[in-house]
């Protein structure tokens, strides 16, 4: 009766191995453990053998049956887990679907040139300080050594509100406003619209400056041009050249401008048409503070000195960014702002 | 200030290059913005002279001429331009190209061959006159290249002079800079006056007010001038540094006064209302009209030129039409004279009129050179117009001008520049710069500048001038030594740039647009506080652009309509910026406000976001996460049907304790078909400033809770006017006794079957908790029945 029960077994197993679906694995099982199954028949059949001879042979199908209702077990499982991973291929998303957000807003160019410098000179330890748009003569130009009827007044095209109040023509004044209030050591930066009539392709009526100042005992040029310099490599790059030339603002004296070498043509100059050939790019004018403003605020001029600057936002965006036309910066067309997200 | 290389080399002796010598005054702050190389091109263009012409044919308006440029055969030419045969002429040559880019090619009309070029002006880039050959002088000889006779082969460079070097408004007073920063020398032409036996006091007689703003007065008079043309040497002189030609005379005195930086005015002597010259102020108003044909309406305290109590000059601007110099003109009174600055610069900018002269008397031009101008000036006039000048011209100069020594440390030039330096180095600085530099006690120097040099009054001027003759770059760098301290960016700037980054990620990008507005969009847009009044500009680019901005919003809504006449169908924008206004006082005022637009949606990235209508709700979500990140308290939203600026059923202003801080809602649809944009056009704009007041800074966290809160949920069908806010205050303050209303949100709206139309459903959750222990279902069962009859009793509510 033992004889055919490696054989049936072995047959088993190897149909177990092959099986593809659950199904498959419970015909198996029907067919050797089911109600009329092999097995089950052998089993039933033990009972014609010979008293004696039941015990061992019934000990030994009962081994090969459990071993083979194991067998199943892990067959099932087997197909079970081949089963659940087809369905869940199947169950698939498109991933090159576009994900579904608002977009993201951007920062204006202009803000994010502000933030960058502000952050320079905060590093410094600079701080930042603010003033009214709407500002006076007196603060605007007469305490910043503009006399009136001064020719220096023509530099700057003025918006009037009013005979002493005007739309301020750049973030001098508060300089002025700061010192009136406070005693030196001072290192202040002023991010601010400014305003002249003025429009084209350069200039636009309302524009943005950061100014910066400097007062303490013995605050010499040198330090201007150290500050400057380092400020100047840190937006533009540890490897821009930079010129110091003399200038003339009322306000400072020495004045000077400073010139970057041209970011497009890297100072070749020649026929490029950013920095019309010269090789270098005007980015913002400075100066050490003049003692007439000085008197103004009531600082003795023998005791501090300092230094002063003033810078060009749009100007700085334009040279980053390449901007041909300022008027772009107020337009505020999306499709130029999304550039800068 | 337009200068010419030859010009210049008349003055000093420069063996550098135009651009060599541009880079140098540039860094010693007289920037050169420009070189410019004219009379190129010329080298192929030579004199000739016109043999024979004829019509080309009867139905032409071209000549044929026979030209001869002397040496070979005559050549034929055709020419457009009326030439008369026995003209000098500038013929261009086969092959030759000319400034304006044409280069000269064989033609051949009506079978005829053109062989070269006559040339007009324009032709050669010397004038704009294209319709006339440019005829040269007889005497010039056959074949002689026109650059070389006119002398127009020059470098021009365009120097911007900053309002405080007036001395450098001339080529001589560039050229002096020049001698000092390169080191050359110096030419100091000699002048001599032709002067005639009759002396000048006896044909006039100069006096000048005590009180007036004239300082030195000198004249001379030229008798047998004719008046026509300058030669052309001067007249293309003067076109190629920007000045037109008038006449001899005129020109002279402005050749002259590009020269040496001293305006000159010439009268017609016979014209002058009396043989006498008063300069006074105006004491009364008067009508003067000047040279240029124009009506100036004089004022007391102006600066006139009299003569015979006539006004015949607006002093150190311009003269007048009755005693202009014309072709008539025989006998010619010249003035040169210094005005104070201020005076001239006054009257000047009241009137509107600026001369080169007044450009010049503003700046300051020098007093010790008034004569040797005037002299110049005769010299030139006797050469070129015949004029013979009167003897000793009449210097009237009450009071001198008397230089005053500066001292200067040579320790503070040290300390100053961060660079040490010695005296004699300093000295070496400024000599070469006319300063007179003599040795004082105790460090220090005593320092005159010449008389020209009126920006140079202390002694931190003369450190700069120290500093430009050095070269700024030759100045070390270094970093201050610094105290620690400061407060860095600060609170407010802090705050400001995380509001601009919290609006972005929700989905708006910042503009930022003039801050004007015309006088019509501020009635439109008044801002969250209506009945302000705006700051007019006195003087507007535009009517567009005529008053400051009562409110963000006209610049958003201009942004808004120029990106949706670019084809953009979700325009989402914001605005950190200040408004301003007139105080009760007439004061002005601003304040920091945030806007935003929202137009007609939220852009968005994905699929079907463009099926999407946003509402008011999303524009609120805008604010009330402001105002979270803020952590101010709760705003109350209180519709506000009476602002014209907004869909009277869709928007709410934004109240803290009574007081509003914002607006939020659609526009009125007037508006936004007036500002031509599309609809909704959904707008919020915020008081930040003050919003900023309300901050609650520093807190201490609140404990989690031990047990757990409950939730249920209410249901209850309303009016479509109810408001459901009502409810949510109502549950907010509503005390149950056992246990607390931890929280309430409204969950969902809903219209339709089988709600009766004209109402809707409104279901709120309503989360309960006791701080002591778990609550059970029956107590919060009986907490809620009570919570819902409360309702049914205080609202028109029916429980659903």
């Amino acid at each position: 009766m033992l004889e055919g029960l490696e054989g049936l077994y072995r047959d088993a197993l190897a149909a177990l191995q092959k099986a593809k679906s659950a199904a498959e694995v419970e015909r198996l099982r029907i067919r050797y453990l089911g109600r009329q199954g092999e097995i089950t028949l052998l089993v039933r059949s033990l009972r014609d053998l010979a008293p004696e001879e039941r015990p061992r042979v019934g000990a030994r199908l009962n081994v090969v049956k459990e071993a083979l209702e194991t067998e199943i077990r892990r067959a099932l499982e087997r197909v079970r887990a081949i089963e659940e991973e087809e369905a869940l291929a199947r169950d698939r998303v498109d991933v090159t679907v576009p994900g579904r957000r608002r977009a993201l807003g951007a920062l204006h160019p202009v803000t994010q040139t502000i933030e960058e410098i502000l952050d320079i000179f905060v590093a410094l330890g600079f701080e930042v300080a603010t003033g009214p748009d709407i500002e006076d003569d007196y603060h605007n130009f007469t305490a910043l050594n503009f006399p009136p009827d001064h020719p220096a007044r023509d530099m700057q095209d003025t918006f009037f509100v009013d005979g002493s109040y005007l739309l301020r023509t750049h973030t001098s004044p508060v300089q002025i406003r700061v010192m009136e209030t406070r005693t030196p050591p001072l290192r202040i930066v002023v991010p601010g619209a400014t305003y002249r009539h003025d429009d084209d392709l350069t200039h636009s009526p309302m524009f943005h400056q950061i100014e910066g100042f400097m007062v303490d005992e013995r605050i010499s040029m040198a330090d201007l041009k150290g500050v400057l310099a380092y400020a100047l490599r840190a937006l533009f790059g540890p490897e821009t050249r930079l010129r110091f030339r003399a200038s003339f603002f009322p306000f400072t004296e020495p004045s000077a401008e400073v010139d970057i070498a041209c970011l497009i043509c890297g100072g070749k100059g020649g026929e490029c048409r950013v920095c019309k050939g010269s090789g270098w790019l005007e980015v913002l004018g400075a100066g050490m503070i003049d003692p007439n403003v000085f008197s103004a605020v009531g600082y003795d001029a023998e005791k501090v000195s300092g230094f002063a600057f003033g810078l060009g936002v749009e100007r700085v965006a334009m040279l980053k960014y390449q901007i041909a036309d300022i008027r772009t910066f107020t337009t505020n067309d999306l499709r130029f702002l999304r550039q800068f997200v | 200030m337009r200068v010419s290389w030859n010009w210049l080399r008349e003055f000093v002796e420069v063996t550098l290059s135009p651009e060599a010598v541009a880079e140098r005054l540039t860094q010693a702050g007289l920037e050169v913005e420009a070189i410019e190389v004219v009379g190129e091109g010329l080298d192929q263009v030579v004199v000739g002279e016109v043999i024979s012409v004829r019509p080309l044919s009867t139905a032409s308006d071209l000549f044929l001429c026979e030209v001869t440029a002397g040496g070979e055969f005559p050549v034929n030419v055709i020419t457009p331009l009326p030439v008369l045969a026995g003209q000098r002429v500038a013929v261009a040559l086969l092959g030759a190209r000319l400034p304006t880019g044409a280069e000269v090619r064989l033609v051949e009309i009506g079978g005829q061959r053109s062989q070269a070029k006559i040339c007009s002006e324009a032709d050669l880039g010397l004038g704009t006159n294209d319709k006339e050959p440019l005829r040269l002088p007889l005497q010039l000889a056959l074949g002689l290249p026109v650059a070389q006779a006119l002398a127009v082969s020059d470098t021009i460079l365009d120097v911007a002079v900053t309002p405080n070097r007036g001395d450098c408004l001339s080529v001589l007073g560039i050229a002096r800079e020049i001698a000092a920063l390169t080191g050359s020398r110096l030419r100091r032409p000699r002048i001599r006056v032709a002067e005639q036996g009759t002396a000048t006091e006896r044909f006039i007689r100069i006096s000048i007010a005590p009180d007036a703003a004239c300082h030195r007065y000198v004249a001379r008079v030229f008798t047998d001038v004719e008046v026509g043309p300058s030669p052309l040497w001067i007249q293309y002189r003067l076109k190629s540094v920007g000045l037109r030609p008038i006449n001899n005379v005129v020109d002279v005195t402005n050749y002259v006064m590009w020269e040496r930086g001293q305006p000159l005015h010439a009268f017609d002597y016979d014209r002058l209302p009396a043989h006498e010259i008063t300069v006074r102020h105006a004491s009364a108003r008067e009508e003067f009209i000047t040279l240029d044909g124009g009506s100036r309406l004089i004022e007391p305290g102006d600066l006139l030129i009299t003569s015979g109590e006539k006004t015949i000059a607006l002093a150190g601007i311009m003269g007048g039409a009755g005693t202009e110099v014309s072709e008539a003109t025989r006998r010619v009174l010249l003035e040169s004279a210094w005005f104070v600055p201020s005076a001239v610069r006054r009257t000047a900018k009241r009137l509107g009129l600026k001369t080169e002269a007044s450009y010049r008397f503003e700046r300051g031009v020098d007093i010790e050179g008034v004569v040797v101008a005037a002299d110049r000036a005769g010299a030139l006039l006797s050469e070129v117009c015949g004029g013979r000048a009167s003897a000793s011209p009449l210097d009237v100069y009450p009071r001198p001008h008397a230089s005053v020594p500066i001292p200067v440390r040579i320790a503070k030039v040290q300390s100053f520049l961060g660079l040490p330096m010695g005296r004699q180095e300093v000295v070496g600085c400024l000599r070469p710069l006319g300063f007179d530099v003599s040795p004082a006690p105790r460090g220090t120097v005593s320092v005159t500048p010449p008389s020209y040099r009126l920006d140079v009054e202390r002694e931190i001027d003369v450190i700069e001038e120290v500093a430009r003759v050095v070269g700024y770059d030759r100045l070390p760098a270094t970093l201050p030594r610094s105290t620690l301290g400061g407060n860095g960016l600060g609170q407010v700037e802090r705050t400001f740039r995380q509001i601009r980054r919290l609006l972005t990620s929700l989905g708006l990008y910042e503009a930022i647009p003039l801050a004007f507005a015309s006088a019509e969009e501020n009635r439109d847009f008044p801002g969250v506080v209506p009945g302000r009044r705006a700051v007019e500009l006195l003087n507007p680019l535009s009517r567009e652009d005529a008053e400051m901005r009562l409110s963000l919003l006209p610049g958003l809504v201009r942004a808004t309509r120029h990106n949706l006449s670019q084809g953009a169908e979700a325009v989402p924008l914001f605005l950190l910026g200040k408004v301003f206004w007139r105080g009760e006082e007439g004061d002005y005022r601003e304040q920091v406000h945030l806007a935003g637009t929202i137009c007609p949606r939220f852009a968005e990235h994905g699929v079907g976001w463009r099926k999407e209508r946003i509402g008011f709700a999303q524009v609120k979500g805008v604010v009330e996460s402001v105002l979270q990140f803020l952590r101010t308290p709760l705003p109350k939203y209180v519709r506000v049907p009476e602002l014209r600026t907004f869909h009277p059923g869709k928007a709410a202003s934004v109240e803290i304790d009574g007081r509003r801080l914002g607006v939020i809602g659609a526009l009125h649809p007037r508006l936004e078909k007036r500002y031509q944009l599309a609809s909704p056009c959904w707008v919020f704009e915020l008081d930040l400033e003050t919003s900023l007041q309300y901050r609650r800074r520093g807190f201490a966290v609140q404990s989690l809770p031990r047990f757990p809160a409950i939730k249920r949920d209410l249901a209850v069908v309303v009016d479509e006017g109810f408001e459901a806010g009502n409810v949510i205050d109502f549950i907010r303050q509503w005390e149950p006794g056992t246990c607390v209303v931890e929280a309430v949100e409204l969950v969902d709206e809903y219209r339709g079957s089988p709600i009766p139309v004209g109402d809707k459903s409104l279901t709120y959750s309503v989360w309960y908790r006791s701080l002591e222990r778990t609550l059970t279902d029956e107590e919060v069962n009986d907490v809620h029945d009570r919570l819902s009859r409360a309702l049914a009793q205080r609202f028109e509510v029916r429980l659903r």
